[in-house]
């Protein structure tokens, strides 16, 4: 009897082995699925860059060429088009920062102070994140007409900073909840004032959020295509809202669409390989509490 | 070394919350002053308006001839201990301590010796170089204390600072922090929903309920002479029993008659009763020491059933039930067995509360 339970239970113990190593595996392969599914067409807009057009229009697909910089070459800078990056950084920079400056104190305010009706203004300031670009791109047009911000840098700053804003507002607020409310009280009976606390005290303690937040902002305001098309001129238009000019009338110069992405995507990535460990310390924010 | 004084302090939070009402404390100057009550007495907003982190709405705070009611928490010169710990975590215990000496703008050498008196003060000199994460919660808690006590405040807030701990740390925390004050001789406040916390520690205690002061005396005050009902069941271990009963004069004494029992009041007891107009439906209070039990009637004794019976080592408790259903807690000596449902008999002895229904005051005080 004893004999014949030790064999059960070691044969459990097998089991769950087993089980435990084929959950491992189908994991691997969704992880991979997913890898797959976001780096393809990646891939292959990266690719298409280093092609010739026939090569591009070739109905089999070429798997193997020689890579060109012709496209780069003819689009960034017989086209010029390389002063758009500058503009997308010029953009997102200013609109990242101007969220941030006027966020973070914000959402501390909303984490901290009995603010009368609290929460129906912080559910206010969600909602404007949820209304589709559309809505807001008319009204935009007109008032930034009429205060001559039309074809500035300025328009696309503010306009993004209707989306951005209320994220980090949204995001830094759940951050501040996470500490502990004793760290300011320590803080100021230490010898800060409720400023000096927040900024020495507290701010130190979010920071990898923060990092987090800017990031995210910096990516949305870089992709943003509708506000950088409709409220700038030429001369302060985004890389991303240009490059549909590249679709002539004598047809798509997919080619230099292909690198001119390719290029614009780099800034962006550089920046989170550049800061992923702080990126996923800000992710995983529970961590940090004291 | 500071004197501290509330005079007809309110705090009402937003929505008319009415936290603390018309308090009055004074804290003598070196004094371990206790605030006890349960969660959501005001005993910590008090605290944080002694702090300056809590506007009052009414009244004022002294410390000393100086009425600090409109002082930022900085220029108070209070240091607090949190329940939390609320230490720096991307600082090192040196520098957690060093903390309100660097925001003073002390000399690197001057800070130095601070911290390391501190440290020594409180046997932590070998935490020193390490990162506050690591550390356990008594070692986190001596930091907190140790950033506390740094800078020499006028005035020590404790809020219920080892509530966090496990129960055996929290015992050796309690003697430490005696010692501690012993030695500093800082006039301390110290806020804790644990009567055996207050009791064992501090030299009077405040206990609150519902943002109201019940009573502030010595720990031997507050329970042998408890001002309130409240007092009364809210200090000591176990708890105080309590049962309705009447008030009735035969022949110049007094008795309280309940359906259970019918007990006869001493001739003080009855002295002060004269003077009592109110209401004849009052709370008999008894604590569980003061019960005898016999097996066999005893002149006067009251009939109960054995219910349950707890060993406990040194003692045993014996819950019974009185003839009306009121269930009663006595403390027995270790030896003693009884089988549920026999029949006991026990007797009243001194001293015997009396509190009236309306606010629960004692009737004895």
């Amino acid at each position: 009897m004893a004999n014949n339970l030790n064999i059960t239970s070691a044969a459990r113990k097998q089991a769950s082995a087993h089980s435990r190593r084929l959950l491992t595996w189908i994991s691997y392969l969704l992880t991979g699925l997913l890898v797959v599914i976001f780096l393809f067409p990646w891939l292959w807009v990266f690719s298409l860059g280093f092609k010739t057009r026939a090569e591009i229009m070739s109905p089999n697909i070429v798997w193997i060429w020689t890579p060109t910089l012709n496209n780069f070459i003819e689009v960034l800078f017989v086209k010029g088009y390389w002063r758009l990056i500058i503009n997308s950084l010029i953009v997102a920079v200013s609109a990242v920062t101007l969220c941030i400056v006027i966020g973070v104190p914000t959402a501390y305010a909303f984490s901290r102070f009995p603010i009368p009706g609290k929460e129906s203004w912080f559910y206010m300031i969600l909602t404007f994140r949820m209304a589709p670009a559309v809505v807001l791109a008319l009204p935009l047009y007109v008032i930034f007409a009429r205060i001559k911000l039309l074809g500035t840098y300025g328009a696309p700053i503010l306009a993004h900073c209707t989306f951005t804003l209320p994220f980090v507002i949204w995001l830094m607020r759940s951050f501040f909840d996470d500490i502990p409310k004793e760290i300011d009280a320590a803080a100021m009976t230490d010898g800060y004032s409720r400023a000096e606390a927040f900024f020495y005290a507290v701010l130190p303690l979010v920071k990898s959020g923060i990092v987090a937040v800017a990031l995210f902002s910096i990516i949305f305001s870089w992709n943003e295509f509708l506000y950088g098309l409709i409220l700038t001129s030429d001369a302060t238009r985004p890389v991303a809202s240009q490059i549909p000019s590249l679709i002539r009338p004598h047809g798509t110069l997919w080619g230099e669409v292909c690198a001119l992405a390719t290029t614009a995507s780099l800034p962006v990535a550089i920046l989170i390989f550049a800061l992923q460990r702080q990126l996923v310390r800000g992710l995983s924010f529970g961590a940090v509490k004291g | 070394m500071t004197t501290l004084n509330l005079k007809n302090v309110w705090k009402i939070y937003e929505g008319n919350v009415l936290a603390v009402q018309d308090l009055n404390i004074e804290v003598k100057d070196g004094e371990l002053f206790a605030l006890l009550g349960p969660s959501g007495c005001g005993k910590s907003s008090t605290l944080r308006m002694i702090a300056g982190l809590e506007k009052i709405t009414r009244g004022e705070i002294w410390f000393d001839d100086i009425l600090v009611n409109d002082l930022e928490p900085r220029e108070r010169n209070v240091a607090m201990v949190f329940e939390t710990y609320a230490l720096y975590p991307y600082l090192s215990v040196y520098e957690n301590i060093a903390f309100p000496l660097r925001i003073r703008g002390m000399s690197r050498d001057e800070i130095d010796k601070k911290v390391r008196w501190a440290a020594d003060f409180l046997g932590i000199t070998d935490l020193l170089p390490m990162r506050v994460r690591g550390l356990s919660g008594g070692q986190m808690q001596s930091v907190g204390i140790g950033r506390a006590i740094v800078r020499e405040p006028s005035v020590l807030l404790m809020d219920e600072p080892i509530s966090h701990l496990e129960a055996r740390q929290r015992a050796r925390m309690r003697e430490e922090l005696v010692d501690l004050h012993h030695r500093l001789e800082t006039t301390t406040i110290y806020v804790t929903h644990d009567q055996v916390e207050a009791m064992t520690m501090a030299h009077r205690i405040a206990v609150m309920n519902l943002g109201k002061l019940q009573q502030v005396g010595t720990p031997t005050e507050v329970y042998e002479r408890p001002r309130t009902q409240f007092v009364g069941g809210f200090i000591g271990e176990p708890p105080m029993n309590f049962a309705d009963c009447e008030l009735v004069h035969e022949n110049g004494e007094v008795l309280a008659v309940s359906p259970s029992f019918k007990v006869r009041l001493s001739s003080q007891a009855a002295k002060k009763l004269e003077s009592y107009q109110g209401s004849p439906m009052v709370q008999l209070g008894i604590r569980p020491e003061s019960i005898s039990v016999s097996k066999t009637p005893m002149p006067e004794s009251i009939q109960a059933q054995v219910y349950v019976l707890e060993p406990q080592g040194e003692r045993t408790l014996l819950s019974v039930k009185l003839a009306n259903g009121e269930l009663f807690l006595i403390e027995v000596a270790p030896d003693f067995t009884a089988r549920v449902d026999e029949t006991i008999y026990l007797q009243f002895r001194e001293p015997i509360h009396l509190f009236e229904s309306q606010e629960g005051l004692n009737l004895l005080y």
